[in-house]
């Protein structure tokens, strides 16, 4: 059985990639063989002209995997200084280190205790933590808000933020496009091994071009959906497939016939729309 | 930043790590030693223990016996599990997307975990000597060295080949036990008495040991034997997991 099949992908150095797929996609095969810890049986995968674990050996990747999977009988800040230790931070900057990235996932409270104590949430945050160790110029995260509370998700976006450089390439692997639309340029869909497509999330978002729309209208709702070809109208919502420019027209072709047009938005994003049409399941 | 400095860095956490493995041995020995001396004593006095006599040549027989049982389940709980473990649990994409080589960070907690061993191992003649008698202590200790080479090497071996290691190395051992105990009463010969010779060198071992505690000289031949099996099984091991997915 071939888990992933037929997988060209480049991420170039600045750039944020996001990698979606339904369950049992390959999304995980594909960063197991990014990160060197599974080799393809065919074809190759290079990190700056190295092969994955040559690259890992010499430099490193910040890594947050999809399960927190440490020892449970490790304490949170004594796991931050092992792995900080293994990250080539040197002893003397150990304490240091190991506070920026306590502040920064806000899990002061929770350090001294042990793993099996943390909450799943704690526990996601303490992986966000370790991989945030040291300064990498490749980035993988795997599902990395996963098990985080809305108010962290949104925390994880501000931090995601904060890693774009122009040197680094970062690879974020989520189940959750909303996350993805908002985070990345490019997002490839895969399913059955296979890149689906890869959608450009930051051209999606700027062109006009064309997509489904949901508006409502506390008066004359018909008249708005008179606006559009093949519009459907139930109670005061209207559904309709135009361009930006079109959907502007219409609008103001309403208004202008009395219509009070409360919302506007699009009924579902660009990459859920390639997503839907990539993924047959 | 060096190749080298994180894993030595990362040497006190393995030490760490081992110490309470290295330990075993030690209490195995309070255990099983510990209990029937304390009995032994209880008759007479502690006094009476400590000069020559029927009371002392008991408590020495005891101190070898259980020496031996703990030398061998000591090496082999020291390394089991070695690298399967992190595999099987996943620690290894914690550890191995930093910067280190799978090979040397296992290479070296190999090393550390031995001499670990082999300084907790001390405890036992030295102590036994300190409240019965005295015993010798560098024999036991070349001893525990070869011990933790031979299984160590051997444990970590299927470690690394294996996710399920365990069942493989422990038959192994018995295999190896009972075809070289009937080889050695030239009770085989063809295919199973070379077999016997191909399989790990635990009854040489076992020679090694009986006569290094009887003070006595060993041929270098058997030595060499154990040694080289043990470079030769930890080279193995060291090269599969150069080699092989870590994910598995």
């Amino acid at each position: 059985m071939r888990a992933v099949d037929g997988v060209s992908l480049e991420v170039a150095p600045g750039e944020v990639l996001g990698i979606a797929g339904p369950n049992g996609a390959g999304k995980s095969t594909l960063i197991a063989m990014l990160l060197g810890f599974l080799d393809p049986d065919d074809g190759t995968v290079t990190i700056d002209g190295l092969r994955p674990r040559a690259f890992v050996e010499r430099e490193g990747i910040a890594y947050l995997p999809e399960l927190m999977t440490l020892p449970l009988t490790w304490r949170a800040d004594a796991a931050i200084d092992r792995l900080a230790a293994l990250a080539g931070i040197p002893s003397a900057g150990l304490a240091v280190a190991r506070e920026r990235v306590i502040e920064a996932v806000g899990i002061g409270e929770h350090r001294s205790k042990r793993l099996k104590a943390l909450s799943k949430g704690n526990l996601q945050r303490l992986g966000l933590a370790q991989a945030l160790l040291a300064e990498r110029r490749v980035v993988v995260f795997d599902e990395p808000t996963h098990g985080l509370d809305p108010v962290w998700t949104n925390r994880f976006r501000d931090i995601v933020g904060g890693l774009r450089q122009p040197g680094r390439s970062i690879v974020i692997a989520s189940h959750s496009l909303d996350e993805l639309e908002r985070l990345c340029d490019r997002v490839a869909i895969i399913d059955h091994g296979r890149i689906q497509r890869i959608v450009s999330v930051r051209e999606a978002r700027g062109t006009g071009s064309v997509r489904r729309w949901r508006l409502r209208a506390a008066v004359g709702a018909d008249v708005v959906a008179a606006q559009f070809d093949g519009a459907t109208l139930k109670d005061d919502s209207i559904e309709c497939t135009v361009d930006v420019a079109e959907l502007n027209r219409g609008v103001a072709a309403a208004i202008a016939q009395g219509a009070l047009v409360t919302a506007i938005a699009p009924a579902e994003s660009s990459l859920e729309e390639a997503f839907r049409a990539a993924v047959t399941r | 930043m060096t190749l080298g400095s994180p894993l030595a860095a990362y040497a006190r956490f393995q030490a760490r790590d081992a110490l309470l493995k290295a330990l075993m041995p030690v209490g195995l020995f309070l255990v099983l030693a510990g209990l029937p001396i304390y009995t032994l004593a209880q008759r007479s006095t502690l006094a009476a223990m400590r000069a020559p006599g029927t009371l002392q040549d008991g408590a020495i027989r005891i101190y070898g016996e259980v020496m031996t049982l703990a030398m061998t389940l000591g090496a082999i709980v020291l390394m089991s599990g070695l690298a399967s473990l992190d595999r099987e649990r996943g620690h290894f994409r914690f550890l191995f997307s930093r910067p280190v080589a799978p090979w040397r960070f296992y290479l070296q907690q190999f090393v550390i975990a031995t001499v670990l061993f082999v300084a907790c191992f001390a405890l036992i003649p030295v102590g036994f000597g300190a409240v019965v008698a005295a015993v010798p202590v560098l024999p036991a200790l070349g001893s525990a060295a070869l011990y933790a080479l031979l299984y160590g090497s051997l444990a970590f071996l299927f470690s690394a080949l294996l996710n399920r290691d365990g069942l493989a190395f422990i038959l192994v051992m018995i295999v190896s036990r009972v075809l070289q105990q009937l080889d050695r009463a030239e009770q085989l010969s063809g295919f199973l008495s070379g077999l016997a010779n191909a399989l790990p060198p635990l009854q040489a071992l076992d020679g090694i040991r009986t006569t290094w505690l009887a003070e006595r000289a060993v041929t270098g031949n058997d030595v060499l034997l154990v040694i080289g099996y043990s470079v030769g099984m930890l080279a193995s091991a060291l090269v599969l997991i150069r080699q092989k997915s870590l994910a598995r």
